[in-house]
C-alpha cells in the first residue's frame, strides 16, 4: 500500500480525539435536490470533522438530510457546494477511476439489506473487493478466511447468502467491508433488519473492529443500542447539525432514552 | 495546510492505477452469474431463440422456395418441350388443335418454319394464319352467346358447322336480319359483320388449305417413318430406352437426320431433352388417360376425400397417401379384369361345354357304376330300401312310367332326383303294397344323390377332359386354362368331395346344386389369374409418384410465384414482400432481445451499485454485461438457427415434397445460418450496451434506490 495513503495506520489511539489524524472533513457542505420547480435543501452547510478511530452515530428524523450527509462523506454522492476531504483528498475532484480506488480501499460499506452478491459464496463475497484491489488469489483466500474468522464465520465460508441468516449475512458484509483495510466504515442502518440479540452482536463486532483495527465507524441509525456503543452522537435536523455530543455527556440520561424519546430533551441536557 | 494539499496530490497520483480485472475473471464472473440466475437467463435466452428462429425461418424458407422454384421450373420446361414435341409428331391431331396452334404461331418459331414449309407460298401461309386467328375469335364469340340467341342466329349448328352453315347467302341474310332485332342489341361481332362475311367467303378455300396442310404433315411423318423403318413414336421410345450412351447418341443422330430431312425444325438438344423425359411424360399421360375410367369415378367416394373425382386430385392424393395408392391398385385390378377377357370363353360357352361334358361323364359312369359295389349306401335304412324294392311289383309297374330303360335299382335312383313322376310312382307303388317304405323319402333322395356322385366319379375316371374337348378350339383352350394352379389352390374352398381336376370343374359347373358356386369360382379365379399375369396399371407406381410429385411441386411453385408477382416487384431471389417480411422479423429480433437485456440489467441495479461500492470500475460493469449478453446471444442464436432451420425445412418439405431435398441450397442455407447467428449475438450485445452504460454511470446510491 502507498505509504502516503496509510500514514496513520500504526498511529496510537490517543485519548484526545482531536489529536488523532483527520479522516473525513467537510466544509460548508450543501446539497440541493431539484425536482420540477421545487427545490429541496437536503444539506444546508455542514462543517464536520471525523478523526481516525471515531465511532460516530448519526441520528435524525427521516428527511433530516442524514442519509444525504452519509452518502456524500462516503463518496457515493457529490455535494452541490462545499467540499469533502477523505484522508485529505477532495472527493469532488476525483474521476471515476479514483473514486473506484477510494471506495475500494479507503471505505467499507455496510448496508441495511446486506447487499451480498447472491451467486457468490461467503468467501467469494469477501474477496471480491480484494480482486478489485489487485490481490492475487492466494493472498485473497488467506485474508478472506482471516476476516471470516474475525466475524466468527470461518466454518461457513462456502455458504451462499441465501443459506445464511440475516445476522450471518451482515457479518459477512462486515468482513467484506474490511477486505482492503479501509480507514472508514460506513454503516447504513446496519441493525435495522435484525433482532435485538443479533443487533447487539453486530454492534459488538463493529466496536471490536474500531478498537482493534483502528477504523473509524460512522453509523446512520435509529437504533438506540448505539447510544451506548458510540463515542459521539450527531443529531441532524433540517440539513444542519443540530447537536453533537460525546457519549459521556449523554450517558447519565440513557435510562430516559431507553424507549423512543424526543431528541430535544437530550439536547437540553447536553448543553 | 500546504502539507495537507501536497499529501492530497500524492494520494491522487497513487489512485490512478486502480486494478482492472482480467478478462478471464470477468468471464468466470459472467458464467457464474448466468448459472445463478438460470431461470431468468433461460427466459432471456428463449426470447433470443425465438427471435432468431423467426428470422432464420423466413430467410431459409425464402431461399429454399426460390431454389425449388428454379429447379422445378427447369425440369418442367424440359417436360413441356417433350410434350409439345410429341404433339408435333402426332398423326391424328384434331383439326381444332391445329387451328389453335396456327393462331398462336409467331414468325420464325421452329414450328412456324416447318408449317410454312408445308403450306405453299409465304403469302398463302400468312393468309392461313390470319384465317385461323379469325376462326378462333369467331368461335369464341359463338361459344359465348347464350343458348336462345345462338339458336336464333345459327340454328342448331355448333362449332365448324356454324361456319359451314353461314357460307350460303340465304342464312347470311337471315343472320343479318336477326342481328338487327332489339334482343340482339347487346351482341357485338368481333371486327364487325363485313369481316365475318369476308371470312365466310374465304371459308372453303381456308378449309382446303388446312386439309392440305394436314396432308403435308402426314406426308412428312410418312417420310420420317419410311426412313426410320418404324413409326417415329416407337423410334423415340427406342432411343429413350437405350442404356448405352453411345448407342443412344447414334440413334438420336439418326432420328435427327430423318426429321430434318422431312422438314421438321428440330435441334439435337431438343431431341436429347425429349428422349430423357419421355418415360415421365408417358407415365403422366397414361395415368391421366387411364384413371378417368368409370371404375375409379364410381368408387371415389370410398376414399372420403372431399370434392368430386378429378384425375389431378387423385394424382395429388396418390403421392401422399398409401390408402389412395392401395385404392388405385385394387381398382386397377378390377379394371384389368373387366377390360380383358379373363376366361377364354363366355359364361354361356362355359355352361354349354360343361353340360356336354357332364352328359358324356354320366353316360360313361352309369354304364360302370353299380350299387352292388357297395360304396353308395351307408345306412341300414338305405340297405333296407334296396331290399324293399327288390320286389316284382316294382318291375311290373315301372313300365307304366314309359322310360326307355328297364327297371333296375340304379335306374330308379338315377331318375329319382330329377323326375317328379318317378318319385310319385315310387310312393304310390309303395302305398299299394302291404308293407310300407322302410325309410323316408329324404333317405331315398340322399341315396340317389350319392349314387349320382358315384356315377360321376366313375365317369370322370372313364372320360378324361382333353379327348372330350378335342376338335373344339374354345373348349380346348378352356380345358387348358383350368389347369392353372390358381384353380387347384382354391378348389377345397368349394367343399366338393371329388379331388381337383379340370374335368371335375367342368363337371360341377352345370346341373349340380353347387353349380352357382362353381361358376363363381371359375370366374373369380380367372380374375385373379388375369390380375396376376397382367400389370393392372399401365405404369409403375414409381413413375406415377415421380410425375405426381413434380406436378405437386409445380403447383406449389406456381402458387408461390403468383403470390410473389401479385405483390409487385420481383427481384432476383428476394421479392419486395419477402424483403419486408425479413425486415419485420429483424425488427422483432431487435426489440425482443433489447427488451430482454434491458430487463436483465435493470433488475440488477442493486448488485451493480454494490459492486461499485466495492470498487468496481465502470468498465468492469460494462464488460461483464457485454460478455453476458454476448454469451446469451451466441447460445440463443445457435439454438434459434437450428429451430428456424428445422421449421423451414419441415414447412418446405410439406409444400414441395422431395423436391426440397433435391434442390436444397446447402451453401446459401449455411451462409444464412452464419448471418443469423452473428446477427443474434451482435444484436444481443448491442441491446445490452445502453442499459449497461446507464447502469455503470449511475451513482451507487441512486442505483440502489431503484427497485
Amino acid at each position: 500500500m502507498n505509504p502516503a495513503v496509510t500514514t496513520t495506520a500504526d498511529a496510537e489511539l490517543e485519548d484526545d480525539p482531536n489529536e488523532r489524524p483527520v479522516i473525513v472533513r467537510t466544509v460548508e457542505l450543501r446539497k440541493t435536490y431539484y425536482r420540477g420547480n421545487t427545490e429541496t435543501h437536503a444539506l444546508q452547510g455542514i462543517d464536520y470533522v471525523i478523526h481516525r478511530g471515531d465511532f460516530i452515530c448519526i441520528m435524525g428524523p427521516s428527511g433530516s438530510g442524514k442519509s444525504t450527509f452519509f452518502n456524500i462523506i462516503g463518496g457515493l454522492d457529490s455535494p452541490t457546494s462545499g467540499r469533502v476531504f477523505i484522508d485529505e483528498v477532495d472527493v469532488a475532484q476525483l474521476d471515476a477511476h479514483e473514486l473506484a480506488y477510494l471506495r475500494c480501499r479507503k471505505i467499507g460499506y455496510i448496508f441495511q439489506t446486506y447487499n451480498l452478491i447472491g451467486q457468490m459464496t461467503a468467501l467469494e463475497n469477501v474477496t471480491t473487493p480484494m480482486a478489485f484491489a489487485g490481490l492475487d488469489a492466494d493472498a485473497r483466500r488467506e485474508r478472506g478466511m482471516k476476516l471470516l474468522d474475525l466475524v466468527g464465520l470461518k466454518e461457513r465460508w462456502a455458504h451462499r447468502p441465501l443459506e445464511m441468516s440475516g445476522g450471518q449475512q451482515q457479518r459477512v458484509a462486515i468482513a467484506r467491508s474490511m477486505a482492503n483495510q479501509p480507514s472508514l466504515l460506513l454503516c447504513d442502518e446496519p441493525t435495522a433488519n435484525l433482532d435485538l440479540k443479533t443487533g447487539k452482536e453486530i454492534l459488538g463486532i463493529l466496536r471490536k473492529l474500531r478498537d482493534e483495527q483502528r477504523v473509524s465507524v460512522i453509523c446512520v441509525t435509529h437504533d438506540h443500542k448505539f447510544l451506548s456503543a458510540c463515542d459521539r452522537m450527531v443529531w441532524i435536523r433540517d440539513g444542519k447539525i443540530e447537536r453533537s455530543a460525546m457519549r459521556s455527556e449523554i450517558e447519565i440520561h440513557e435510562a430516559e432514552v431507553g424507549g423512543l424519546s424526543e431528541l430535544g430533551d437530550l439536547s437540553g441536557v447536553g448543553g | 495546510m500546504e502539507q495537507v494539499a501536497e499529501k492530497g496530490i500524492a494520494v491522487k497520483k497513487a489512485v490512478r492505477d486502480q486494478e482492472k480485472l482480467s478478462f478471464r475473471r470477468s468471464f468466470e464472473f459472467c458464467v457464474s452469474s448466468i448459472r445463478h440466475r438460470f431461470f431468468r437467463s433461460a427466459v432471456t435466452l428463449s426470447v433470443i431463440v425465438l427471435a432468431v428462429a423467426f428470422l432464420m425461418n423466413i430467410l431459409t424458407e425464402t431461399i429454399i422456395s426460390n431454389s425449388v422454384a428454379r429447379g422445378v421450373q427447369r425440369e418442367f420446361e424440359r417436360l413441356y418441350v417433350a410434350d409439345i414435341f410429341a404433339q408435333r409428331l402426332a398423326r391424328n391431331t384434331p383439326r381444332s388443335t391445329l387451328v389453335k396452334e396456327l393462331a398462336k404461331l409467331k414468325p420464325e418459331q421452329p414450328r412456324w418454319k416447318e408449317l410454312s414449309r408445308w403450306s405453299g407460298s409465304a403469302a398463302e401461309f400468312e393468309q392461313l394464319i390470319q384465317s385461323a386467328k379469325l376462326e378462333i375469335e369467331f368461335t369464341a364469340f359463338f361459344d359465348a352467346l347464350d343458348f336462345g340467341r345462338k339458336r336464333r342466329l345459327v340454328k342448331r349448328n355448333d362449332g365448324d358447322a356454324i361456319f359451314e352453315y353461314l357460307v350460303d347467302p340465304t342464312p347470311q341474310r337471315e343472320f343479318a336480319q336477326d342481328l338487327k332485332s332489339p334482343e340482339m342489341a347487346a351482341v357485338t361481332i368481333p371486327h364487325e359483320l363485313p369481316a365475318l362475311w369476308k371470312f365466310e367467303n374465304d371459308w372453303p378455300a381456308y378449309r382446303a388449305q388446312l386439309a392440305a396442310l394436314e396432308k403435308s404433315i402426314i406426308a412428312a411423318l410418312d417420310t420420317v417413318d419410311a426412313r426410320l423403318g418404324m413409326p417415329v413414336e416407337k423410334a423415340l421410345d427406342a432411343a429413350a430406352n437405350l442404356k448405352d450412351p453411345a448407342a443412344a447418341q447414334a440413334r438420336r443422330a439418326e432420328l435427327l437426320t430423318a426429321l430434318t430431312s422431312a422438314g421438321f425444325e428440330v435441334t439435337a438438344d431438343e431431341l436429347t431433352a425429349v428422349c430423357a423425359d419421355r418415360h415421365k411424360l408417358a407415365a403422366l399421360r397414361l395415368f391421366r388417360d387411364y384413371v378417368p375410367d368409370a371404375e375409379f369415378r364410381s368408387h371415389w367416394s370410398d376414399l372420403k376425400i372431399p370434392g368430386d373425382y378429378k384425375p389431378e386430385e387423385l394424382l395429388k392424393h396418390y403421392i401422399t397417401e398409401e390408402k389412395v395408392r392401395k385404392w388405385v391398385r385394387d381398382h386397377a385390378e378390377v379394371v384389368a379384369t373387366r377390360t380383358t377377357t379373363p376366361l377364354p370363353v363366355t359364361r354361356d360357352e362355359l355352361l354349354t361345354f360343361s353340360n356336354a361334358y357332364r352328359v358324356l361323364v354320366q353316360n360313361a359312369g352309369r354304364s360302370i357304376a353299380h350299387l352292388s359295389d357297395g360304396e353308395v349306401y351307408k345306412s341300414e335304412r338305405q340297405k333296407k330300401f334296396i331290399n324293399y324294392i327288390d320286389n316284382p311289383v316294382f318291375t311290373e309297374k315301372w313300365k307304366t312310367l314309359g322310360l326307355p330303360e328297364e327297371f333296375s335299382n340304379e335306374n330308379l335312383l338315377w331318375y329319382f332326383n330329377d323326375n317328379r313322376a318317378v318319385r310319385r310312382w315310387l310312393l304310390d307303388t309303395a302305398a299299394s303294397l302291404p308293407n310300407p317304405l322302410p325309410c323316408s323319402e329324404d333317405d331315398v333322395k340322399s341315396l340317389a344323390e350319392s349314387y349320382l356322385r358315384w356315377v360321376q366319379k366313375r365317369g370322370l375316371q372313364k372320360v378324361p377332359l382333353e379327348p372330350a374337348a378335342a376338335g373344339n378350339p374354345k373348349f380346348e383352350a378352356l380345358a387348358a386354362y383350368l389347369k392353372d394352379p390358381e384353380y387347384k389352390a382354391h378348389w377345397d374352398e368349394l367343399g366338393i368331395s371329388t379331388d381337383y381336376s379340370p374335368a371335375a370343374i367342368m363337371l360341377y359347373c352345370s346341373a349340380d346344386e353347387k353349380s352357382p358356386q362353381v361358376i363363381g369360382y371359375v370366374e373369380s379365379n380367372a380374375r385373379h389369374i388375369a390380375s396376376r399375369v397382367k400389370a393392372p396399371l399401365p405404369v409403375t407406381e414409381d413413375e406415377i409418384m415421380e410425375v405426381g410429385k413434380m406436378e405437386e411441386a409445380r403447383t406449389s411453385v406456381r402458387e408461390m410465384q403468383a403470390q410473389l408477382e401479385s405483390r409487385g416487384t420481383k427481384t432476383e431471389g428476394i421479392s419486395e414482400r419477402t424483403f419486408w417480411l425479413i425486415a419485420v422479423s429483424f425488427l422483432v429480433c431487435v426489440v425482443g432481445i433489447a427488451n430482454a437485456m434491458l430487463m436483465a440489467v435493470t433488475e440488477r441495479f442493486r448488485e451493480i451499485a454494490t459492486m461499485k461500492c466495492l470498487g468496481a470500475l465502470d468498465e468492469f460493469i460494462m464488460t461483464i454485461f457485454l460478455i453476458e449478453s454476448g454469451l446469451q446471444g451466441l447460445i440463443g442464436a445457435v439454438f434459434g438457427v437450428i429451430l428456424g432451420l428445422i421449421l423451414a425445412v419441415m414447412r418446405c418439405g410439406a409444400a414441395y415434397g422431395f423436391y426440397t431435398s433435391s434442390y436444397f441450397p446447402f451453401v446459401d442455407v449455411l451462409k444464412n445460418s452464419g448471418v443469423s447467428t452473428a446477427a443474434g449475438m451482435l444484436l444481443a450485445m448491442l441491446a445490452a450496451v445502453y442499459p449497461a452504460w446507464v447502469a455503470s454511470r449511475m451513482a451507487p446510491m441512486e442505483a440502489m434506490r431503484v427497485e
